[in-house]
């Protein structure tokens, strides 16, 4: 058989859309990996507006159930994750309309304004809605990241810095490191081992809780 | 770790980066839901890109059990459908990169046909020779490892997975048996619905 | 070989392989409607498999129903489509839409089939064979699927919010796969079916994600949408149906319970002298066709066996011919009829 031309690679976006489809075509589990992935984004973003940590949680429970729930119409002409980030809005601002209609809510799980914006990072450092233990345990496995990654050799510290910081693609990673694609693939992927192999035990402690 | 699930966790990673498609996709994917470790690792490698780009997305509720909760809830909802309308739920592409990815492109280049090939772009797994000797002696099949016999379906190692227009029109062909030409519907006993694979 | 198009007039459907049976045994089937009632005489536990596997045809061609379809195989692979059917004792209609890989859409209307590719601009029209009632009494009646299968109700499961009847049909030989059923209490629908090998092992499954059962489908607008749009191209199908025995070919020792159902030529192209016969064979619930073309050096290379979730392929050379057997059944099966095709003098 003759070899056909190859393919141009796809996109992170291209994936998760892969995953809605996989998801509606009847594959559950194509959807958890995608909750898995944007768990923690989509709770930050809902921290932002209320307060409550475990009320943060419930909303960002019911944006996936909802995301999910409307699969069907997700067409692909925006990104999956505009997508889950305006779900994710619309159902914090619900709940939060829904508390002040409650007499019996305390006004303490309200946060002052609607801070819709994902990345002022520093407002939340000071209002952050977690408890002590919390913010103790994220301290430590953002540490914990740290350090491993300074204990990496070169080149795997490298190549995970502009995937995951810088953002380049492999193709742009085999560029500025002059290797081939394949090698930023398999760099990546060993750094990437070589950090979970310490962060993994501090995540599974996390309130004893284990997948 | 041994070796096979090294190369699964490469995998994994490299869906993490958003990398494949195709049967590739199909593979990484079943990697990563195929046991609690691999879903960690999924989990994990996501982690350290959020806790590298802003510490505070190391927080929040721990992911294993934001899940469990989930899925307990995803469970009792309705699988999603379809909406009806004029495309399909599959990834808008560019058409250029649509004609590069879409298994039919491959067809028209190797079996030099005129027309659309319209079949199911399936992936073979050989099982083995034929063993097929005129004085009857017979060979060993290679024996494609399953799990125990139960009601879930056995995820079997994709062995030597090749490609086969030919084979893919003569699948086609055979599935006309039971239904509505390229596509079987589950009238009574009909098993294959001749649905086209994911996209490659 | 090389197919432009898919063949056209299909064999005897799936549909009528198991009811092909019951005619053998003198089984004349009722006007469905006048059955509905009777339906729920028999207990489900006692069933017979021809009674059973009545049922589920009966409600695949009249209920009415919509769904999302799904079949998964043992390599991971998943596909998946959204059927619209419109139920009826004499008439069929029906759309699937495909929801993994290229886009496509399928309707029937009783025999005539229609399949559109949105990205080709091309409209497939091609006949099956009589799909609409009761098969025809000339096929053999020597054989029946009783002599090769059992059906074993074996509990009750919920499928995609329906109580179903499980039911295990298991073969009495190893030239034949297993199968276990989900059959909507009411109704007989089959929610799901899992392909066995004789370990029990599932190769393939298929199966409902969700489905709303008689609900009004209309029929007119399916029919309405099978009109070709301006612009599009529309393709026959080129199969041509003969008989094995003209076309020089004969099996010359049966493979136990495989009757055979149909034979098609399809012609070659460029070149190729001679196309392709398709010579097609069932036990009523399991299909084997047999691929004879001309041998070609440089296009047969590869001999040997492959699988496809449940499909089992097998290649070979005879002298002057390459023959590709595919079917539903174990490898062992596959092997009796390539070991069993000859040449006629």
């Amino acid at each position: 058989m003759t070899q056909s031309p190859p393919a141009p690679a796809p996109s992170p976006q291209d994936t998760d859309q892969m995953l809605v489809a996989r998801t509606v075509a009847g594959d559950q589990r194509a959807y958890e990996l995608l909750v898995i992935k944007y768990q923690r984004r989509i709770e930050r973003l809902i921290g932002r507006m209320v307060r409550d940590v475990d009320l943060v949680e419930d909303i960002a429970q019911e944006t996936f159930i909802r995301a999910y729930r409307a699969l069907g119409q997700f067409r692909g002409e925006a990104q999956f994750y505009t997508w889950l980030y305006r779900i994710a809005v619309n159902t914090a601002k619900k709940a939060l309309a829904d508390l002040k209609r409650d007499p019996l809510v305390s006004e303490s799980a309200l946060r002052g304004g609607e801070d819709e914006d994902e990345t002022s990072s520093v407002e939340n450092e000071l209002t952050s809605p977690e408890t002590p233990e919390t913010v103790l345990a994220a301290k430590e496995i953002a540490a914990t990241v740290n350090s491993a990654m300074e204990a990496l050799p070169e080149e795997l510290r490298q190549a995970v810095t502009l995937r995951e910081i810088e953002g380049l693609s492999y193709e742009e990673i085999a560029e500025v490191m002059s290797c081939p694609i394949g090698t930023v693939r398999s760099r990546i992927f060993r750094a990437r081992e070589a950090i979970s192999a310490k962060v993994k035990p501090l995540l599974e402690n996390q309130s004893g809780k284990r997948w | 770790m041994d070796e096979r699930q090294m190369d699964d966790r490469e995998r994994i990673s490299a869906l993490a980066d958003g990398r494949l498609q195709g049967e590739d996709f199909v593979r990484a994917v079943e990697a990563a839901c195929a046991d609690r470790a691999a879903l960690a690792s999924w989990h994990a490698y996501h982690l350290i890109g959020d806790a590298l780009r802003s510490p505070d997305l190391a927080g929040g509720t721990p992911t294993a059990a934001f899940l469990k909760r989930l899925s307990a809830r995803l469970a009792q909802e309705p699988a999603p459908q379809p909406e009806p309308g004029p495309e399909l739920a599959a990834p808008v592409r560019s058409s250029a990169q649509a004609a590069a990815n879409d298994g039919s492109f491959r067809w028209k280049v190797v079996a030099g046909m005129a027309s659309v090939a319209a079949f199911a772009a399936v992936g073979w797994s050989v099982t083995g020779t034929d063993g097929f000797q005129p004085n009857g002696a017979q060979s060993q099949l290679a024996a494609v490892p399953q799990q125990a016999p139960g009601t879930a379906l056995a995820r079997s190692e994709p062995g030597v997975m090749i490609r086969d227009p030919r084979l893919d029109e003569m699948l086609a062909a055979h599935r006309q048996l039971g239904g509505a030409s390229a596509l079987q519907t589950p009238a009574g006993f009909l098993r294959n619905a001749t649905f086209e694979s994911p996209a490659r | 070989m090389s197919m432009t198009l898919l063949p056209l007039r299909a064999a005897a459907s799936r549909c009528l392989l198991a009811l092909w049976a019951l005619w053998a045994l003198g089984f004349l089937g009722v006007a469905a409607a006048q059955q509905g009632a009777a339906q729920a005489v028999e207990p489900a536990a006692e069933r017979g498999i021809n009674e059973w596997l009545m049922r589920m045809q009966e409600a695949s061609r009249e209920r009415s129903y919509v769904g999302t379809f799904v079949v998964s195989s043992s390599g991971g692979e998943l596909s998946s489509a959204r059927i619209w059917h419109a139920g009826h004792p004499t008439q069929q209609i029906e759309k699937v839409e495909v929801l993994t890989g290229a886009p496509r859409s399928t309707y029937r209307r009783n025999e005539e089939v229609l399949t559109f590719q949105p990205d080709a601009r091309v409209v497939r029209a091609e006949k099956r064979e009589a799909m609409g009632l009761f098969p025809n009494l000339l096929h053999s009646s020597d054989t029946s699927i009783p002599d090769f299968y059992t059906a074993r109700r074996t509990g009750a499961e919920r499928v995609a919010g329906f109580d179903a009847d499980v039911v295990q049909l298991a073969p009495k030989d190893h030239l034949r796969f297993g199968y276990r059923v989900w059959s909507e209490k009411r109704t007989g629908l089959v929610m799901k079916l899992q392909t066995l090998d004789d370990q029990g092992r599932v190769l393939e499954q298929a199966a409902f994600s969700e489905l709303q059962l008689d609900v009004p489908v209309r029929g007119d607008k399916i029919a309405r949408m099978m009109q070709p749009p301006a612009g599009w191209r529309v393709e026959r199908a080129q199969a041509v149906k003969t008989d094995a025995a003209s076309e020089g070919w004969m099996l010359k020792a049966a493979v136990p319970g495989f009757k055979p159902m149909n034979c098609y030529r399809r012609p070659g192209t460029g070149d190729a002298a001679n196309g392709s016969l398709q010579w097609i064979f069932s036990d009523g619930l399991a299909a084997v066709s047999l691929f004879i073309e001309p041998f070609d050096r440089e296009r047969h290379q590869r001999e040997g066996l492959m699988a496809s979730g449940a499909t089992q392929t097998l290649t070979r050379r005879m002298d002057d011919w390459w023959v590709t057997a595919v079917g539903e059944v174990p490898v062992q099966t596959l092997k009796a009829f390539a070991q069993g095709i000859e040449r006629r003098r």
